[in-house]
């Protein structure tokens, strides 16, 4: 049974649909993350569940009670906040004890309760510092402490990393991660860095214009994106218009950019529809060309090469002016990828790592 | 030679303030009765001011007055910031528009409005006419001084309180109270001042049996300037100026 289950919710501000009957299941001990553009409704999201908004349509069911109308402070629910939202006068240990005093646990066994949380989020120590005395990552731990102290049945975190700089914001990423593994909690996360939802979770939902586009595990939403907008957010992608021209059971011919290619039939396309093929950076491939370009492949001219330390990224023109970017690694093969601005090259991609999506 | 030209002209518009003040603090201890020629130090008006009973029952008037109309003023004013930040209903800026109204219109046009209404209302003017006078004018130094601390910090932190677990009260008086007290205790002492020293609403709507010290300084004048008078405007000169002073650090506090 879901840990948290919505069903058919919608939200709307002054008269501006924010959640369109929305319907959610999160899993008892997972690690989902709400991924989207900003304004799609994904912290909307977090804080019905959170009890922070009601719901105009929907049930909001948590724990398997129904939680529709159940005000925030009687939730089994705590937040991190984006801005933190830490009490500016009171010490990290009040922050910390806030929940768990308000809960009538005796002084002893909050003592107890915030040491031992401080220790996890490794402020051990620091429970006397006010606040203002904090740099911001240190903010960010107290945070993640004051929420978890309450050993809440589902843990939410809206964009808690986005104020850190990079390298902070990757150790925190790690540390959530182990947090997560270590606790048990159901986390529910929301943040608009794709990178982030790929690392961390163990479902991602993609959302856009208060819908959700897609909901899988991140390999899935990576390589099968169901649609032209989860193929275009997630991750860089390069998108050619195709049709198809014949059908073979498992298997379809399509013409893209003037060439015949064989690829999978997974969606029963029909022969003559009109479909878009999606190919990552990573699975095109390239050769300098010779004469003429081996039969499936694509003529083009180098516009730009971007070194990247493990990897060199392409920017070619193709010759109907298509510009498609491919990513090429370092290795024993290619201990050495240069080429020359302008040079003439031929395009193609590894057979069936492509994805073939309905045209929109 | 610019740098001489800024002193020169910050000290000519200190001077311009603040020289009245300093000749009638100077005068308070001056020996002469009448004449504005300095005869000499002497305490004696302070002292002659501490057997004048009728002066003393005034200033005890005033300070009844004071305290009371601020107090319940920052009780009604802080609920009131809170209510106008915290909840969304029709109206909200209007409302809050109509207070700086209020703290904007002349003392002349308060004081005979207010008398009007007591009088229609069929009150006797006196204690109670008074404090409420008081407590109105008041009022709205309150909101505003507590409106901008409220509004100065993140209001996360409120929701933040909710998700832990804090209800309605707990969020006002655990999250709420301590973070805008100091403004609160500055929209107090503000309130306390504005009452103490004010002339022209309270010449309106307070009584003949309830006689309060502006008033009663202001009838002693029109008989000719006393040095006991001179005396007394430096004690509640000196008064307003330590609370002034307190209330500007209470609310400046909060930008460190």
């Amino acid at each position: 049974m879901p840990v948290v289950y919505l069903q058919n919710v919608s939200k709307t501000f002054e008269n501006h649909v924010v959640i369109d009957k929305l319907s959610l299941d999160v899993f008892k001990g997972e690690f989902l993350t709400l991924l989207g553009p900003s304004g799609c409704g994904k912290t909307t999201v977090l804080r019905l569940i959170a009890g922070l908004e009601t719901c105009d349509q929907g049930v909001i069911r948590i724990g398997g009670k129904d939680h529709t109308h159940v005000p925030a402070c009687d939730r089994d629910v705590n937040t991190v906040f984006q801005s933190y939202a830490l009490f500016p006068h009171m010490t990290v240990f009040d922050n910390i004890a806030f929940g768990l005093k308000l809960k009538k646990i005796t002084p002893m066994e909050i003592k107890q309760r915030v040491e031992e949380t401080l220790a996890l989020v490794k402020l051990s120590g620091l429970g006397n510092r006010r606040i203002q005395q904090l740099s911001g990552g240190q903010q960010q731990r107290v945070a993640i402490a004051r929420a978890i102290v309450n050993q809440p049945l589902i843990l939410l975190l809206d964009e808690p990393l986005s104020a850190l700089d990079y390298k902070l914001r990757k150790e925190m990423r790690l540390e959530l991660r182990q947090l997560h593994r270590k606790l048990g909690i159901t986390f529910v996360f929301v943040t608009h860095d794709q990178e982030e939802a790929l690392t961390l979770s163990d479902r991602v939902v993609v959302m856009n214009n208060g819908c959700i586009e897609q909901i899988g595990p991140p390999k899935e939403i990576y390589e099968e994106p169901v649609n032209r907008f989860v193929a275009e957010f997630v991750g860089e992608s390069n998108l050619f218009d195709a049709e198809v021209v014949e059908t073979r059971g498992e298997t379809m011919e399509i013409r893209v950019q003037g060439v015949l290619k064989a690829v999978k039939n997974r969606r029963g396309f029909q022969a003559g529809q009109k479909v878009k093929v999606l190919l990552r950076p990573e699975d095109m491939t390239v050769e300098p060309c010779k004469q003429d370009c081996p039969s499936g492949s694509f003529p083009g001219r180098v516009e730009e090469m971007i070194y990247k330390g493990t990897t060199v990224e392409l920017i070619i023109r193709l010759e109907d002016g298509k510009q498609v970017v491919i990513l090429e690694f370092f290795n024993e093969d290619a201990e050495d990828i240069s080429y020359d601005m302008g040079e003439g090259v031929c395009v193609s991609w590894i057979d069936g790592w492509e994805v073939v999506l309905p045209h929109e | 030679m610019k740098r001489w030209v800024g002193i020169s002209w910050l000290t000519a518009v200190y001077a311009f303030l603040y020289i009245p003040l300093v000749t009638l603090m100077v005068y308070s201890f001056n020996q002469a009765r009448f004449t504005t020629v300095w005869k000499g130090f002497t305490f004696k008006w302070y002292i002659r001011l501490m057997g004048n009973q009728q002066l003393l029952d005034s200033f005890f008037n005033s300070l009844t007055v004071a305290l009371v109309a601020s107090v319940i003023a920052t009780v009604i004013g802080t609920l009131g910031a809170f209510v106008v930040s915290h909840y969304r209903f029709a109206g909200r800026k209007i409302f809050f528009g109509l207070i700086y109204s209020v703290m904007m219109s002349p003392d002349i046009v308060m004081g005979i409005s207010l008398l009007m209404l007591f009088v229609l209302m069929g009150m006797e003017t006196g204690f109670m006419t008074l404090l409420l006078a008081h407590v109105t004018f008041c009022l709205p130094f309150v909101m505003v001084t507590v409106h901008a601390r409220i509004r100065g910090f993140d209001s996360m932190v409120v929701d933040a309180a909710r998700d832990l677990g804090a209800g309605e009260f707990q969020i006002f008086y655990r999250i709420i109270l301590p973070m805008i007290l100091p403004a609160v205790l500055a929209g107090w002492l503000l309130s306390f001042t504005l009452s103490l020293d004010d002339v022209i609403i309270s010449f309106f709507v307070t009584g003949p049996e309830f006689e309060i010290l502006p008033l009663k300084i202001y009838s002693m004048v029109r008989l000719g300037v006393k040095p006991e008078v001179n005396a007394l405007c430096s004690i509640l000169f000196l008064l307003t100026l330590a609370a002034v002073t307190t209330a500007h650090f209470l609310t400046k506090e909060r930008e460190k």
